[in-house]
């Protein structure tokens, strides 16, 4: 079996294509989850459907459409939460449940093809275009790049915003460039492996890794390593059982995620 | 005459069209070391977040080195409440040499490594507040006072000449509060200091000077509290203030130690 894993061209596109996805999770993530905004990159992953029923609708390229939405909405949360305007949760939630009610009511009325949104909610990874493949490579390069760039910054905010803030830093202008780079990091991931997917290799395996990790670099390698864990063994499982490989992934990271919870429970029993 | 450091004229804050400050005026003298103290809920915190420029006032004027608040951010170092937002959280894996390095943050300052010159300073500030052999635990790990330690240390790194600390002692037992003490009567001598608190006994913590906020302020230029000062914080005239019918029951010795004014 792994012979087949590595030898056939769709499962190579497909190991490739979840080796890209689980690096820009896991330094994406990292960030996403240390500054408390899974949330909103939630939202952000369902307002897409309302990219992907506008460019049916109006017959444009999905890609471009999307992200441009995508990213319109998420920077629409982002300010209505950071001045404070409503309740966080509220905000989000509305625009979460908006975005995929519009996208669904622009595919309702436009005539002819439409997809299937079955596909948008797990992806397929076994069917990646090189296309994709090649989107998925220059994303993790300017993820990479970024957070390079602005570290000691993105860590400053995810431990004290007022601080970075009366420090000089440019915190208003960071919170929404990482708003921004987890609303294309979404989208991008959306068409490889499903929305519910993304979610998953955004929060499970960085959350695992802040708890045990150092600093928040090494949590981003450590995410990295683990979002490689559950694609790899998620992928042999599909293989194996002929399951569908979305599913399959998400299997492994939530079983992994329950598992290192039961020492903590244990513990706990313990101390009544 | 010498500038003053801090300069408050006539200044009003209000909030939800509640006046929080309402004519306030205060001038912090060149090092001197001043405690701003004040029942919850007097506007301390917003007077200090005013002063930082993270608020801006409704009316009358703030200036800070003779600038706009704000602008001079690279002069000051700032000690938030401890437990306030996400440094309150127990799943960032952020080490103490890490977060003192945020003291150096601005907004010239890239990339991903430190310099050397900048790792000697972060230990200097941390063997200041006796966290150098804590160094590279991780500040979630940490007990209240070593992590109240570990963010003056964030505050001195880059050398401030005006130090701003909001409830200092906040959380801390009583053995951490006076190690706390001891740690700032000794740290930034010469450098001038706000700590803003509503524990009357960060009056043992090398203090020069007291500002009781309540509403409005009343400033001294000693560490003692006067008669006005009591009815400002306690809102009642002195003759039934529950402070001054526990100091009666206070042993004469213990009572002597008291900030209070003696009446």
């Amino acid at each position: 079996m792994i012979t087949d894993l590595v030898t056939l061209p769709f499962m190579q596109h497909a190991l490739l294509a979840a080796l890209l996805a689980a690096l820009c999770c896991g330094v994406m993530g990292t960030l996403v989850v240390a500054n408390r905004m899974v949330f909103l990159a939630g939202g952000a992953a369902h307002a897409a459907y309302g990219g992907v029923g506008l460019a049916y609708f109006l017959l444009l390229p999905v890609l471009p459409v999307t992200v441009a939405f995508t990213v319109a909405a998420a920077l629409c949360m982002a300010a209505l939460t950071r001045r404070h305007v409503e309740d966080t949760d509220t905000v989000i939630g509305v625009l979460w449940a908006a975005g995929m009610a519009f996208g669904i009511i622009l595919l309702d009325v436009t005539p002819g093809y439409k997809p299937d949104l079955m596909s948008y909610l797990f992806g397929s990874i076994i069917t990646v275009p090189v296309a994709d493949l090649y989107a998925l490579a220059g994303l993790a390069i300017v993820l990479c790049a970024v957070t390079l760039r602005h570290y000691n910054g993105f860590v400053a905010m995810a431990f004290d915003r007022e601080f970075a803030a009366v420090r000089g830093a440019p915190v208003g202008l960071m919170h929404y460039l990482l708003t921004a780079l987890a609303a294309v990091t979404v989208v991008l991931l959306i068409r490889v492996a499903g929305l519910i997917l993304v979610i998953a290799l955004l929060s499970v395996a960085p959350s695992l890794a802040l708890r045990r990790a150092s600093s928040l670099g090494r949590a981003m390698v450590l995410a990295t390593a683990l979002n490689m864990f559950f694609c790899l063994a998620g992928l042999a499982l599909a293989y194996g059982c002929d399951l569908t490989s979305g599913a399959a992934i998400i299997a492994v990271a939530a079983a992994t995620y329950f598992l290192s919870l039961l020492p903590g429970l244990h513990a706990r029993g313990h101390r009544g | 005459m010498t500038r003053p450091v801090v300069d408050i004229r006539d200044l009003t804050f209000s909030y939800n069209g509640q006046a929080v400050l309402s004519g306030i005026g205060l001038a912090v003298a060149p090092g001197e070391r001043l405690a701003v103290l004040g029942p919850n809920g007097g506007g301390k915190t917003t007077l200090l977040k005013l002063i930082l420029g993270i608020l801006r006032p409704s009316s009358g004027t703030i200036t800070v080195f003779g600038e706009e608040p704000g602008r001079n951010s690279r002069r000051i170092g700032y000690v938030p409440q401890r437990m306030e937002g996400a440094a309150a959280r127990k799943d960032l894996p952020i080490r103490v040499l890490e977060v003192t390095l945020m003291g150096l943050l601005s907004p010239g300052r890239r990339g991903f490594r430190h310099s050397r010159a900048d790792l000697a300073r972060a230990e200097a500030a941390l063997d200041q507040v006796e966290m150098l052999a804590l160094k590279d635990r991780r500040f979630c790990d940490l007990s209240g006072g070593q992590q109240q330690r570990t963010l003056i240390a964030r505050a001195l790194v880059s050398d401030p000449e005006l130090l701003i600390l909001d409830e200092p002692t906040a959380n801390i037992d009583p053995q951490g509060k006076f190690c706390l003490y001891e740690v700032l009567s000794r740290i930034g001598q010469g450098v001038t200091s706000l700590v803003v608190s509503h524990d009357m006994s960060i009056l043992a913590a090398g203090v020069t000077a007291v500002a009781c906020v309540n509403g409005r302020v009343i400033h001294a230029a000693e560490p003692r509290l006067t008669k006005e000062m009591v009815d400002l914080l306690y809102g009642v005239h002195s003759h039934s203030c529950p402070m001054d019918a526990f100091l009666r029951r206070m042993p004469p010795d213990l009572a002597s130690l008291s900030p209070l004014e003696p009446r």
